[in-house]
This record gives C-alpha cells, sequence and structure tokens, in this order.
C-alpha cells in the first residue's frame, strides 16, 4: 500500500480518537496498538507493523505526541531484540517473541562484551555445544545492562573452535530465568553498579532458540551492532508540557523508573558542558585568564561538534555519501568530557578532593570527575574509533592480523 | 541555516580547484615566490577578471558578482589547499571589504577598479605595536597628507592602490584613506617574511597625499576584521586539509618495517586526530562564512572560526612534517611551505588565545 502524508495523518488521528484511553490498563492498550500495526508503523505488516516508510514516522510520532499517548515499550535493548529476530530469525521465533518485546511484559539484555573480549568482540569465548537435544552454554558475560531483570538474552557464544574466529560463532536467545545463569552486579570506580556480570554453568538452550545458522553469530551480531549504532544516534524523547493525566502513566513511570534509575551518571559521564559557565561563575573564577581560555576552548570544541554533526545528517538528506564527519562524533564527544573535566577541576580547585553530599553541588562535581574516564571506553574505546577512522574514513592500510587460523590456535587471554 | 554547501557552491570549489592545479601548482609557485613580485600577475588576472572572482560578494552595480561571502569563502579554501601566492585576499577580498563596510561614492569608485583587477590594493592597518584595534594606531592625516608608520601589510610591495586606516586630525576620528602606491614621500620597504608564498610590507608615510574615502567607526573596524578573520579561517582549512592528504598519501606509500607506515597505529591515530580537529575547524569556518552578513553573530563566529582553524592547522603542518620524518625536514619538500603559511596565518589577527578570548566576550560571558 502507498501511502500519502495527508492519509497517514488522518488514519492515525482517527484511530487514536476512538482507541487512546489514558485510564487504560497499559497491558491492554499495547496489546490493542500491537494488533493494530501502529506500534511499530515501518515494520512488515504481517509483524505488527503497517509496511510505513520511514519518512511517514514522524507523522505518527507528532499524533502520539499531541494525545500524549502511550507507545510500545522502547527501553533497554528490546528494539534491538526485536530488529535481530525481524532480520534473522524463523516465523516461529517471531511468533513467540516480538509481541511480548513490544508490550514490555518481557525484558531483554544482550551478552556480547567478555572479560577476555572487549575492543575485540569476536574473539568471545563462552562456550555453547550441541548436547542431543539442546546446546549447553559455559562462560562469562560483562557489561551486560539489566541482566538482573531480564527475562531473556542475545548470546553471541563459540560453537566451533576449529574454524577462524569470525566464522566460528552462533547466535542464541538465552532464557535467563534458569538454575545455570547466575547475574551479579559490577561495581564501577564511581561507585554506581549499572551493569552486570553473567556466568553460565551448563546453562540450556532449546534447540529452537537458535538465531540463523549454527557459524553465523557474527552476521547477527552485526545487525544487532547496527541497530545500536542507530538507535544511539536517534533518541526519540516525549514531549513535554503536554497533559499527562491518568493511571496508565503511573504504570509506563513504573516501567521508566526500573530500567534509567541505573543510569542517572549519564549524563555526568559526558563531562556536564552545561554546568560549566554557572560553576565559573560559582566558583569566582570567571575573570582568571587560564579558567577563560579553558572555558572557551571547551565551549567551542562543543559548539563545533553540534555543527559536525549537523553537516554531517544535512549531506544525508542531500543523498550525498556519509562524509567523514558521521564517525567523528564519538571522538568528539570524549575530547569535550575530557576537556569539561579538566575545567570543573580548576573551578573547583581544592573541593575537587571532595565526594558525596557535603562536596560542591551536593556531589555531582565529584560525580563528573568520576564518571568522564567512561567516556572514551563505552561502545568502543577512543583507539578502537581512530583506527575506525583511519581504515574507513582515510583509507590507510590495515594492521597486519595475528589472528588467523583456527580460533584454537590464536592466542588469547 | 542550511548545514550544507549548495551544488553550485560545489561547482565554483571544483572549478577554482582545477584552475589552481593547471596554473598555480607547488612547482610553479617554488619560482616565483623568489621572483621581484613574488607572485604571477597574469594569473591572477584570469582569476579575477576573466573567471569573474574578483569581486565575488561586491553587488553587481559595482561590478561584483553580487553572491555573498559564502562562495569568497569557498574559492579561499582552495586557495588554501594550493598555497596561492597572489594578491587575492589582500586585494579581492579585505579591500574590498574596506570599501563594501566604508560605503561611500568615493569607494564605490574605487572597488569598480579592484574587482576588475585593474589595480592590486591591499589594506594597511595594523602597526610596529601588533595591535588590532583602533586606539592603537597612531598612524595620522592632516590636510589630505599621511604620516606614521604601517606594517605587516600583506602583498604590500607591488601594490597600485593602498588603502590606509589612520587618524584624522580635522574631526579627531579615524578614516579610511586612499593613497597612491607610488606616492611621493611613501617608503614601502619588503620585509623578510617566515611566509614565503605571501609577502608583507612595512610602510612609512612622511606627508603623503592621501585622500578621504569613508569615516571609519569602532563598529566599522570590528566588522572589516571579523570578515577578514572569517576569510582567513576559511584559506587555513584548505590549507589544513592539504597538509592531511599530504601525510595521508606519503604514509600510503612510505616502507619501513616491511609495511606501509600507514599501517601502523601511532600513524593512523595521529591522522584520524588530525581529521577531527579540521573538521571541527570546518564547520566554524562554514558557519562563520554563512554568517558573515549577520551583525549581531558576526564577531562570535570570526572568533570561533579564527581560533579553530588556528589550531588544526599549526597542528596539521607540525604533524604532516612528523609523519614525513626527516624527509619533511628538508628544504625540497613542500611540507615547510604550508607549515610557514600556517605560522603566520596563525598569528595575524589574534591568535587562538586571542580569540578565544573574544569569544566569550562576544557571548556575553
Amino acid at each position: 500500500m502507498d501511502w500519502s502524508e495527508q492519509q497517514v495523518r488522518q488514519e492515525i488521528r482517527s484511530w487514536l480518537g476512538s482507541n487512546w484511553d489514558p485510564n487504560a490498563r497499559l497491558i491492554d492498550w499495547r496489546n490493542k496498538l500491537v494488533d493494530s500495526g501502529w506500534g511499530m508503523p515501518s515494520w512488515p505488516e504481517q509483524w505488527f507493523g503497517k509496511d510505513m516508510p520511514a519518512a511517514m514516522i514522524p507523522i505518527v510520532q507528532e499524533e502520539f505526541a499531541q494525545l500524549n499517548a502511550v507507545g510500545v515499550a522502547r527501553t533497554g535493548i528490546r528494539l534491538l531484540a526485536a530488529e535481530t529476530l525481524l532480520a534473522h530469525g524463523t516465523d516461529e521465533q517471531r511468533e513467540r517473541f516480538l509481541r511480548k518485546i513490544l508490550t514490555g511484559e518481557e525484558i531483554w539484555c544482550q551478552l556480547f562484551s567478555e572479560p577476555g573480549s572487549g575492543s575485540d568482540l569476536a574473539g568471545v569465548t563462552t562456550r555453547a555445544e550441541r548436547k542431543d537435544d539442546e546446546w549447553v552454554v559455559n562462560g562469562q558475560k560483562v557489561w551486560t545492562t539489566s541482566a538482573h531483570h531480564a527475562d531473556f538474552g542475545l548470546l553471541l557464544a563459540r560453537s566451533n573452535w576449529d574454524v577462524p574466529k569470525h566464522q566460528g560463532m552462533t547466535y542464541f536467545v538465552v532464557d535467563m530465568r534458569q538454575e545455570g545463569v547466575e547475574v551479579s552486579p559490577l561495581k564501577q570506580m564511581n561507585g554506581h553498579a549499572s551493569f552486570n556480570q553473567v556466568f553460565f554453568t551448563d546453562a540450556r538452550i532449546p534447540l529452537e532458540n537458535r538465531i540463523d545458522e549454527e557459524g553465523n553469530g557474527w552476521r547477527v551480531a552485526m545487525t544487532t551492532l547496527a541497530y545500536e549504532r542507530r538507535a544511539a544516534n536517534a533518541l526519540a524523547g516525549d514531549s513535554p508540557g503536554k497533559s499527562r493525566v491518568g493511571t496508565i502513566y503511573e504504570e509506563v513511570q513504573r516501567e521508566d523508573a526500573v530500567l534509567t534509575e541505573p543510569y542517572t551518571w549519564y549524563p555526568q559521564r559526558a563531562g556536564r558542558v552545561d554546568l560549566a559557565i554557572e560553576r565559573a561563575a560559582e566558583t569566582n573564577t570567571l575573570e582568571d585568564v587560564l579558567i577563560r581560555q579553558e572555558l572557551a576552548r571547551l565551549l567551542m570544541m562543543a559548539q563545533c561538534s553540534e555543527w559536525t554533526a549537523l553537516r554531517a545528517r544535512a549531506a544525508q538528506e542531500k543523498g550525498q555519501p556519509q562524509g567523514p564527519e558521521g564517525s567523528l562524533g564519538k571522538l568528539a564527544n570524549s575530547y569535550v568530557a575530557r576537556q569539561a573535566l579538566k575545567l570543573h577541576t580548576m573551578t573547583t580547585g581544592l573541593d575537587s578532593m571532595l565526594e558525596g553530599e557535603k562536596a560542591p553541588m551536593n556531589g555531582l562535581i565529584s560525580e563528573i570527575l568520576l564518571s568522564v574516564p567512561a567516556i572514551s571506553i563505552a561502545g568502543g574505546t577512543d583507539e578502537i574509533q581512530k583506527n575506525i577512522i583511519a581504515e574507513r574514513v582515510l583509507g590507510m592500510d590495515k594492521e597486519p592480523r595475528l589472528d588467523g587460523g583456527p580460533f584454537r590456535d590464536v592466542r588469547k587471554n | 541555516m542550511d548545514f550544507a554547501w549548495t551544488a553550485e557552491q560545489e561547482q565554483l570549489r571544483e572549478t577554482v580547484a582545477q584552475f589552481l592545479d593547471a596554473r598555480c601548482p607547488i612547482s610553479q609557485t617554488r619560482k616565483i615566490m623568489d621572483s621581484s613580485l613574488g607572485y604571477d600577475r597574469n594569473a591572477w588576472v584570469n582569476l579575477g577578471r576573466d573567471m569573474g572572482l574578483g569581486g565575488i560578494h561586491a553587488p553587481m552595480e559595482y561590478g561584483g558578482a553580487g553572491l555573498s561571502y559564502a562562495e569568497t569563502c569557498v574559492v579561499l579554501e582552495q586557495m588554501g589547499r594550493a598555497l596561492y601566492c597572489g594578491p587575492y585576499l589582500s586585494s579581492n577580498v579585505m579591500a574590498v571589504n574596506a570599501l563594501l563596510v566604508g560605503d561611500t561614492a568615493e569607494s564605490q569608485d574605487v572597488l569598480k577598479g579592484l574587482v576588475t583587477c585593474d589595480q592590486v590594493s591591499t589594506v594597511a592597518f595594523v602597526e610596529q605595536r601588533a595591535r588590532w584595534d583602533l586606539a592603537s594606531f597612531d598612524c595620522i592625516e592632516s590636510n589630505g597628507q599621511l604620516s606614521g608608520e604601517k606594517s605587516f601589510v600583506l602583498n604590500g610591495p607591488g601594490a597600485d592602490l593602498i588603502l590606509v586606516i589612520a587618524k584624522s586630525q580635522s574631526d579627531s576620528g579615524f578614516g579610511l584613506f586612499g593613497v597612491r602606491g607610488n606616492g611621493v614621500g611613501l617608503q614601502n620597504e619588503s620585509i623578510k617574511c617566515l611566509d614565503l608564498t605571501r609577502r608583507l610590507s612595512r610602510l612609512t608615510f612622511e606627508n603623503v597625499e592621501a585622500s578621504l574615502l569613508s569615516e571609519w567607526s569602532e563598529a566599522k573596524h570590528q566588522e572589516f576584521l571579523d570578515l577578514t578573520r572569517i576569510a582567513l579561517a576559511n584559506e587555513m582549512v584548505g590549507g589544513a586539509q592539504k597538509m592531511l592528504d599530504s601525510a595521508l598519501e606519503y604514509a600510503s606509500t612510505r616502507v619501513q618495517f616491511g609495511r606501509t607506515i600507514g599501517s601502523l597505529q601511532a600513524i593512523k591515530h595521529k591522522c584520524s586526530e588530525m581529521l577531527l580537529n579540521i573538521e571541527l575547524a570546518r564547520s566554524a569556518a562554514f558557519c562563520a562564512a554563512r554568517s558573515a552578513e549577520d551583525d549581531s553573530e558576526r564577531t562570535k563566529m570570526a572568533s570561533i572560526a579564527k581560533a579553530m582553524a588556528s589550531d588544526a592547522y599549526m597542528k596539521a603542518a607540525e604533524e604532516c612534517i612528523q609523519i614525513h620524518g626527516g624527509i619533511g625536514f628538508t628544504w625540497e619538500n613542500d611540507t615547510h611551505l604550508w607549515y610557514r603559511r600556517a605560522k603566520s596565518s596563525e598569528v595575524y589577527l589574534g591568535d587562538a588565545n586571542f580569540n578565544r578570548e573574544m569569544y566569550l566576550q562576544a557571548t556575553g560571558v
């Protein structure tokens, strides 16, 4: 079906008009939404969507925002799981999992990183062995978000040690609520525990939960990661200022709170550039020439980084091939955060020695000082980022590798 | 603001790039930088008159192309890349700007001659004290005659017409004056400079006949300086990009330890950082070029563009030499010519520190 803008607006408006009820139970509303296809309009009609071109989605979002209508569940990595299943799953798998992803009834986590394979994700050594009519998993995963709430996990494991490393992995959906899966919190240097370690000891996976072919795990994982990058680039916010009267919002709030609470420090990780001028004024350092220099450096870098992102988007909209601007954003964020850390230390001075409630801004500054080191590591270190830019954007020669041949023989941690 | 160059601007960039590659390659520049004039006057006339680039942002009634400042910046970026050594920045941009900012019937008459490249001009403003503000200028006009000194005059040697920003004794204000290059009492001394492809003059005036082209105020002076900073920043981004391209080319052919040095992470990381610095500076220069006509934004945009370009170009030039290794330190290798331009441009119109402070003040901090 071809959609015109006018048609989309009319249809969603009339559907919401007769169905949206802020006092419905969340689960009932979401099931209705999923059945209608308006929850994920860009998905195939067969799978809870409307086959709508991506360009029409903002119109649907606008209409939802008009009424402050609640959408399908989006928190956590659930949509990465859904997109991965849409791309690589069987109909049976889609039938089993997609609906409850969208209604929010089942929570998901992503089991990729390991203590022994961080930057080199393809070096996973968590072992999946076929035994009779099931898979048996042993090993350890780390930096897992929400593993302690999760019902299911997206697991990348090694199923064949006799082939080169990228060819020996298989991708599974693993039931997290079973004996053999142990989840423990991972406490970070800033005191928060936002992630988990997950230990597998003879954990079981039924045969029907393998995603795509045996040995195709790396390819499937690439799909998940591509959606992860895209999601990071397009964070949709709530519509503020609209009425939120109704019992359904209380349910949504509870759902959000569980999943977002551990990440209250994320803005601090990015350096809190927004506080820079305020802090200099508060600490009477705004006249200091050295501080003014560092402040200007910070503001300029942040401003130019924003402009660079806008240039990348404009080029994309014109259909030009993505220029170097796109891949530079993450690296720029690290530099901005580090410069912000430097400035906060200069303005805060000796009080930088303090932490907690009696420390400046109720401990917010110390949280910045202790959180910024994460930004140049999480989601790909600056060094890996620079390698990627050098090889894919600048076309520089690849590093000779030492990890060819059967994975069994490759040097590991 | 639209954050991409238009198709017409891309086309202009391509045309200028082709012209400069054909007519002003670095091999040619190396020859003429030692000549008495220091540039190829024919090539400059071809660019300005025949290709119609002599006054891109000057209105059509004064012979200009009637385009925006952004187009001028597109041309300058290519000139920075090619290390163009003609008087385009000094005559077709700075002098044209001074006359446009002056905006009087007298300055319009002069403008036509510059746009057609019949005359080569430059602006003399900064003095030996090396400060940019009006209050620091001592050079003074009295009864139609100028006395005093001006220094760091871009492409001053060989200029037919010199536009001088000086005090005016009659009304104790400032004015923009026109002085003939061969005027009696004018000493035009070529200074030996670090940048071998952009000449500088030191001028001494002893009762030199000068005609008032327009009154000059703080506001006009700021506008003139801001426009020049925006122009220079765009030129510098082109130069910085050339340094990265040159480093990449060398890194992909130079073999040590049985592999290209470009396959080494130490070199890769340098190049990635250069790219980041250049793209950030490019964004600032681009936005500044688009804001040149906006009185409320110009100073802020000019200072961020100049500060970012100063750091990015200098760093790129240093790294380009470093990546070339020993050969990069030789006279025969061309890198030092861009390094010299980077260093001169870094400090001209205020270095990065100066422009950072100006940015804070322009944003009200």
